[in-house]
């Protein structure tokens, strides 16, 4: 941002200000950065031109209706997005350019692989995300209910593995198996946190000791009140050595032994901190895969979707005959299905 | 009661209740009472960033048991503006209401109070580059608050030492954006964006 100051005065910051904006509320909501396969690049000009030399632009009056044509998952070119003084864009889907130049009279923003630049003349200036678990930082929602969180965690980063620490969980590329070492365990909860850290206005901490003998995933305190969450996070599936060996096979036995766990972290809880009113939530990764050796390198539709709507059957029901155990959120992580 | 708890009460902290609130609400929909006083106090700060005396704030912040920067006049403030209708609390979360904005309206025209705009709309305006989690754990990391939290200490905020070492953070941070800058969004930006990056770093030695 500096660069912005320095190279284009107030105008720029004023121009960049409202280009955030519109990309934390417009265009990113639409378009989502974690799917971008190609470069985007939108830009703003300081006089609100339309530069000549890029062609013929397709004009969209709502980023809704742009993102539909841009088809963010498929284009692998550059794509360029000119944002209008007067609300509109214009769109340019392949666009062979030299951006340093347009740089001259625009703030040029350039997404790309999972990183956002600033365009100053010649050179690219990386804009700070704090965010492994998000792509853009122009892209991180902001929640007020942990259970939202969940659900966004559940669609946007655990469903195609699209969390970039989440991903690394994996021992191949179609998503079969998980690898044993790293530790799924420590990957997974590293991923959750990374991303509850960011989109929750609360304090988000991993491995939170409960008592002496119970240390819980993960934290999550609300200040000034005195709310308080815990998270616990199984894994069902399988995870393979780096010998092609199966190292553990989690059934949903698993996911019923962390719902007890989660129970005996709250009563624990409950006696540390009587005057908290305190959630336990279990969040179960599903990487099951039906019919799934040591030896399998891919799966078919039918095999690898097997679990994909098979609910764990859980007993006790904690969350309903306890009033501070919420319902399980099983989050599925769909493997790469091939034809047979 | 009212009457009694106005005759103590801040009017700079009245006033950027009502401002903070409208301006993040665009956002966030609803505001925490903790981002109150987050950025309350980023404001604060910003307008040390701009040479001005601390006393000159008009209130005062302290780390207590919460590890947040946090004023007993921002609570009262808060509690007066949610009584009179100004501001409608729900559960830990606060809007203005439309009473709220025409009280702030009617109260930003007193040059007591534009004074201050620019400190709040620039701190308000880092939530357009980093989201509020991380915005509210980067201040964590502010030296005065970070040597409070290790200490395990409750204090008053910017005094003596933990002054001097923000001054020393700003001189630096002037010197990079190299220039006199209007919008005080920018250095509020590239502070917070520092201080997460040193949390980001310090996270990873520990995992």
């Amino acid at each position: 941002m500096p660069a912005i100051v320095r190279e284009y005065g107030s105008a720029g910051v004023g121009i960049w200000r409202k280009m955030m904006e519109i990309l934390r509320e417009e265009l990113y909501t639409y378009i989502e950065p974690e799917i971008i396969k190609g470069t985007l690049v939108i830009f703003r000009t300081l006089d609100d031109k339309i530069p000549d030399y890029m062609k013929e632009s397709v004009p969209f009056d709502y980023a809704e209706f742009l993102a539909q044509e841009l088809e963010p998952s498929r284009f692998t070119d550059t794509a360029a997005i000119q944002i209008r003084n007067d609300g509109g864009y214009l769109l340019w889907k392949r666009a062979a350019f030299d951006w340093a130049i347009l740089s001259a009279e625009a703030i040029v923003y350039l997404y790309n692989s999972r990183k956002e630049y600033l365009v100053i003349r010649e050179n690219r200036v990386e804009i700070f995300n704090p965010s492994k678990a998000h792509a853009s930082v122009f892209s991180i929602p902001t929640f007020r209910e942990l259970k939202d969180a969940l659900e966004s965690y559940k669609r946007r980063m655990v469903r195609t593995s699209q969390c970039k620490i989440f991903s690394s969980a994996w021992n191949d590329s179609d998503r079969l198996f998980f690898r044993n070492e790293p530790k799924p365990e420590a990957i997974l909860r590293n991923s959750l946190w990374q991303f509850l850290s960011s989109v929750l206005g609360a304090e988000v901490r991993p491995e939170q000791i409960v008592d002496e003998s119970h240390p819980c995933d993960i934290k999550v305190t609300w200040m000034l009140t005195n709310r308080l969450a815990f998270i616990e996070i199984k894994w069902l599936g399988k995870s393979l050595s780096a010998e092609g060996r199966i190292t553990s096979n989690h059934t949903d036995v698993r996911a019923r032994e962390g719902a007890r766990q989660l129970a005996d972290y709250l009563d624990a809880n409950r006696t540390q901190a009587p005057t908290h009113e305190t959630r336990g939530y279990l969040v179960v990764i599903d990487a099951r895969r039906r019919g799934l050796t040591g030896s399998s390198t891919s799966i078919d539709h039918y095999n690898g979707l097997w679990y994909k709507d098979r609910e764990v059957e859980y007993k006790p029901e904690y969350h309903k005959v306890r009033t501070d155990f919420e319902q399980p959120i099983r989050m599925y992580a769909e493997p790469i299905c091939r034809p047979n | 009661m009212l009457e009694a708890t106005q005759a103590i009460l801040n009017h700079y902290a009245y006033y950027d209740c009502l401002s903070i609130c409208r301006q993040l609400q665009g956002t966030l929909q609803r505001v925490s009472k903790v981002e109150i006083h987050l950025f309350a106090y980023l404001s604060c700060l910003l307008s040390l960033y701009e040479q001005q005396p601390v006393s000159g704030w008009g209130y005062s912040f302290a780390i207590t048991e919460h590890p947040y920067p946090n004023s007993p006049a921002l609570d009262e403030a808060m509690e007066v503006l949610a009584k009179k209708g100004s501001l409608l609390a729900d559960g830990d979360y606060l809007t203005v209401t439309d009473v709220g904005n025409k009280e702030l309206t009617l109260l930003s025209a007193f040059s007591i109070n534009s004074r201050r705009e620019p400190y709040l709309y620039g701190a308000c305006s880092s939530i357009l580059a980093l989201p509020v989690g991380i915005i509210s754990e980067a201040i964590s990391q502010e030296p005065d608050i970070k040597g409070a939290i290790t200490l395990s200490q409750s204090r008053l905020l910017l005094r003596d030492s933990g002054l001097n070492l923000l001054h020393e953070q700003f001189a630096e941070l002037s010197k990079d954006i190299g220039v006199d800058v209007e919008d005080l969004m920018v250095p509020a930006i590239v502070w917070l964006s520092y201080l997460s990056s040193v949390r980001n770093q310090t996270e990873e030695k520990t995992l």
